[in-house]
C-alpha cells in the first residue's frame, strides 16, 4: 500500500533526504520501487554474462521456479502485514502434498481426481484455522505457535508415511507440468493468486483492516475491528496458499515425500522481508513480495547457469537479505 | 585382503542366518537401537530390518530416533543405558561428536555395534556398513562403461552433489573421481557440479536450470536417487530420455522402477537389510561369544536394467509405507 501523500509524509520525506543528502523525490522513488531496479539490475546482469539467460524459456523457467515459494509468500505477507509469521508453511505443504499424493496414485475416477486437486486446499486451510485459533483466541506468539505446528505437521506426515508416492496417474501432471501455449500453469496461477491479493489489500475494506491490526492495533480494536477474527483469517489464507503450493508442487515433482518443503518458510520470509513487508507489521506489498520472489529466483537460475558454486550462492542471497532488511531499518529510523 | 574375505563370509552368513533367523535360540536379552533420523526413508528400512531381526532373534530391542541431533542421541543412549540394555546397536548421526554415546556405554560396560553411519571414539565391537567411497567407484564404473559404449572422445555431464561439506558427498565425490583416474578418464569426462541437497525438487530445479543453458550433456549422475529422480522429471519434460543418461545411488524402489522402464540407466544399491539387520546380528553374535571382526563390510552393488530384478524385491520389502 502506498503511503498517502500527507504533507507529514512529504516532511518526512524532506527530512530523510536531508541526511542522506538525495532530493527528497529520489528518497521516495527508492522506497517505492528500489526493488524494482534492484531486480531489473540482476537481469540486466546475468542477460549480458550468459547468452542464453536473454531467451523467453530463461525467464518462463524463473516464474515456474518461483511459483511455489512465490504462492507461500503472498500468504506470509498477510501474516507479516498483521505483526505475525507462519513457520508452519514447509511442514504443512508436506502434508497436504502427501494426501494430494495418496488420490492421485489411485486409478483415475471423478471422486480420486477431484480428492486428489482439492484436498491439498482442504488441508491447507484446515492447518491454516488450527494455526489461525490458537494464536487469535488463545493468544499464543505466532512465532511460538507456527513452530510449534512446524514439528508437529511434520511428525504427523512421517508418521503416516515416510516413504514417497511416486507411481502418480499421469493425468496429475497437468498442473506442474502443464502450459498454456509457452507458459507454465505454476506461472499462470501464482500471477492470478497474487493479482487477486493485491486488489484485497489495496481496494476492499478487509485489506485496509490488515494493514491497521499490524500497524496499530490499538486503534483497529477502538475502530472496532475484531482483531482476533482478521488474525485468525491471515492464518487461513497462509494455509489456502501452502494448500495451492503442495498441489503444485507435488505435481511438478510426480511424487508426494514427507520431507517436502523443508526450509520453504525461510525462503517465503526472505521474499516478503527483500520485498520490504516489515516484520513489525502494517507494511508491505503483495506486487513486492513477487519482486522479491523474483529477485531469489533469477539469483538461484543465473547463478547456477553461470555454475557458481553453492556456497557462493548463499553468500550473494544472504548479503542481498541483510541488505534489505538493513535499508528497510534504515528507512524506518529516518521516519518513513 | 585375508580380512576383507573374512568379513566378507561373516556378513553373508549374517545374511544367511538372517533369512532362517527362526531358528536361533531365543535369550532373555534386551537390546538398544538408536537410529540417525527416521524422517528419511532409508533409516526407515533400516529400523525395519532391525525390528525384523529382533523378532527373528526374540530380542527385546528398544529403538530411538536421534533426529540428526547428537544432544538428543545421548539422552536416548542415556536413557537405554538406564533400562539396562545388553547392547547397544548405534547408527551414528554424526562421525565426531556421536562417540559421546559410545563412551557413555563403554562407561556402562555396554558393548556397542554401530551400523551403517560410524563414529570415531570410544569402543565399539564391530561396525556393520558400507564405506561410502566405494559408492561413488560404482557410480565410476557406470561412467567408464558408458565411455567406451557411447565411443566419444569426450564425455561431459552434470554432476549432482548432495550437502557441501557432508561427510557422505565428500566420499562419493571421492570414490567417483579415483574410479575415473584409475581408469585413465579424468581428462576425458568432464563434469558440471551443483550441490542439490539430496533433494528431489533441489535437484529438479538445478537441472532445469542447467539444461535451459544447455541441452548437450551426456550424462547425469547425482550422489543420492531423490536428486536423480528430480532430473529425470527435467529430462521427461525436456524429451532427453536415452539421449541424456542417468544414474543415482541408493536403490530406492523409484529408481528400480524407473530403471526396469528404460528410463534410469543405473542407481547404486545401498543393503539396509544387511546393515540394519547387521546391527542386531552383531549384538547378538558378541554376546554369544563370536568374535567379530572389526568392520562387517556390506558392499554396494551398481544396478542396471541387466540385474534390476534382483534388487526389487529386496527394496519391496523394506521401503513400505
Amino acid at each position: 500500500m502506498r503511503e498517502p501523500e500527507t504533507p507529514a509524509a512529504a516532511a518526512r520525506i524532506g527530512a530523510a533526504a536531508g541526511v542522506l543528502s538525495l532530493r527528497p523525490s529520489v528518497v521516495a522513488t527508492l522506497r517505492d520501487y528500489g526493488i524494482y531496479l534492484a531486480l531489473g539490475a540482476l537481469v540486466a546482469y546475468f542477460a549480458i554474462a550468459l547468452p542464453q539467460f536473454r531467451t523467453p524459456d530463461s525467464a518462463l523457467l524463473v516464474l515456474l521456479q518461483v511459483s511455489v515459494i512465490g504462492i507461500i509468500a503472498i500468504g506470509m505477507t498477510f501474516t507479516i502485514l498483521t505483526a505475525g509469521i507462519d513457520l508452519s508453511v514447509g511442514s504443512l505443504l508436506a502434508v497436504a502434498g502427501m494426501f494430494s499424493g495418496v488420490f492421485a496414485q489411485k486409478d483415475p475416477s471423478a471422486v480420486n481426481v477431484a480428492l486428489a486437486f482439492l484436498l491439498p486446499v482442504a488441508i491447507g486451510l484446515l492447518g491454516g484455522a488450527l494455526n489461525g485459533v490458537i494464536i487469535a483466541w488463545a493468544g499464543v506468539n505466532p512465532l511460538i505457535v507456527t513452530l510449534g505446528t512446524l514439528t508437529a505437521y511434520r511428525g504427523f506426515v512421517v508418521w503416516y508415511r515416510v516413504n514417497p508416492i511416486y507411481d502418480l496417474q499421469p493425468y496429475y501432471r497437468a498442473v506442474g507440468q502443464g502450459t498454456a501455449g509457452p507458459v507454465p500453469i505454476p506461472a499462470i496461477i501464482l500471477l492470478a493468486m497474487a493479482g487477486v491479493a493485491w486488489v484485497v489489500l489495496n481496494y476492499t475494506r478487509y485489506g485496509r483492516y490488515v494493514y491497521v491490526v499490524g500497524g496499530n492495533p490499538e486503534a483497529a480494536r477502538a475502530a472496532g475491528i475484531d482483531v482476533p477474527l482478521m488474525k485468525f483469517s491471515v492464518y487461513v489464507l497462509s494455509g489456502f496458499c501452502v494448500g495451492v503450493a503442495a498441489l503444485i508442487f507435488t505435481s511438478r515433482l510426480m511424487a508426494a515425500q514427507a520431507i517436502s518443503g523443508q526450509g520453504f518458510e525461510l525462503q517465503a520470509i526472505a521474499a516478503a522481508v527483500v520485498g520490504g513487508a516489515s516484520l513489525f507489521g502494517g507494511r508491505g506489498k503483495i506486487t513486492n513480495t513477487i519482486v522479491g520472489a523474483l529477485i531469489m529466483g533469477v539469483l538461484f537460475n543465473g547463478l547456477v547457469m553461470l555454475n557458481v558454486p553453492a556456497p557462493i550462492q548463499q553468500m550473494v542471497i544472504g548479503v542481498i537479505i541483510i541488505t534489505a532488511v538493513w535499508l528497510d531499518a534504515v528507512l524506518r529510523q529516518r521516519g518513513y | 585382503m585375508m580380512h576383507k574375505v573374512l568379513a566378507l563370509a561373516i556378513a553373508l552368513m549374517l545374511l544367511t542366518i538372517g533369512a532362517v533367523g527362526a531358528a536361533a535360540a531365543a535369550q532373555p536379552w534386551t537390546f538398544g537401537v538408536s537410529y540417525q533420523n527416521l524422517a528419511f526413508p532409508y533409516v526407515a528400512a533400516l529400523q525395519k530390518a532391525a525390528q525384523a531381526a529382533c523378532k527373528a532373534l526374540a530380542v527385546k530391542c528398544l529403538e530411538t530416533d536421534a533426529f540428526n541431533d547428537t544432544e538428543k542421541e545421548l539422552k536416548n543412549v542415556e536413557s537405554m543405558l538406564a533400562q539396562g540394555v545388553n547392547c547397544l546397536a548405534f547408527e551414528a548421526a554424526s562421525l565426531k561428536a556421536s562417540s559421546a554415546s559410545i563412551v557413555a556405554a563403554n562407561k556402562k560396560g555396554v558393548p556397542v555395534v554401530q551400523f551403517n553411519g560410524k563414529a570415531d571414539g570410544g569402543q565399539w565391537v564391530t561396525f556393520v556398513g558400507s564405506e561410502q567411497p566405494d559408492s561413488g567407484a560404482q557410480l565410476g564404473v557406470w561412467l567408464a562403461g558408458l565411455y567406451k559404449q557411447l565411443g566419444k572422445p569426450q564425455l561431459k555431464g552434470i554432476y549432482l552433489r548432495g550437502v557441501a561439506g557432508q561427510i557422505t558427498d565428500l566420499a562419493r565425490n571421492d570414490g567417483l573421481k579415483n574410479r575415473l583416474k584409475a581408469e585413465n578418464l579424468l581428462d576425458k569426462i568432464s563434469f558440471t557440479e551443483q550441490y542439490a541437497d539430496y533433494d528431489r525438487g533441489k535437484g529438479q530445479s538445478v537441472t532445469e536450470s542447467l539444461l535451459t543453458r544447455d541441452k548437450s550433456y551426456d550424462f547425469i549422475v547425482a550422489n543420492n536417487d531423490d536428486m536423480i529422480l528430480g532430473a529425470l522429471q527435467v529430462a521427461r519434460q525436456f524429451k532427453l530420455i536415452g539421449k541424456v543418461h542417468m544414474a543415482g545411488v541408493d536403490g530406492l524402489p523409484e529408481a528400480l522402477d524407473a530403471i526396469q522402464k528404460g528410463e534410469l540407466d543405473a542407481t547404486v544399491f545401498q543393503d539396509p537389510e544387511g546393515q540394519g539387520g547387521g546391527g542386531i546380528w552383531g549384538c547378538y553374535l558378541h554376546l554369544s561369544g563370536v568374535k567379530l571382526p572389526k568392520d562387517i563390510l556390506i558392499p554396494f552393488k551398481l544396478v542396471t536394467k541387466a540385474n534390476v530384478s534382483d534388487f526389487v524385491a529386496i527394496a519391496k520389502r523394506v521401503y513400505v509405507k
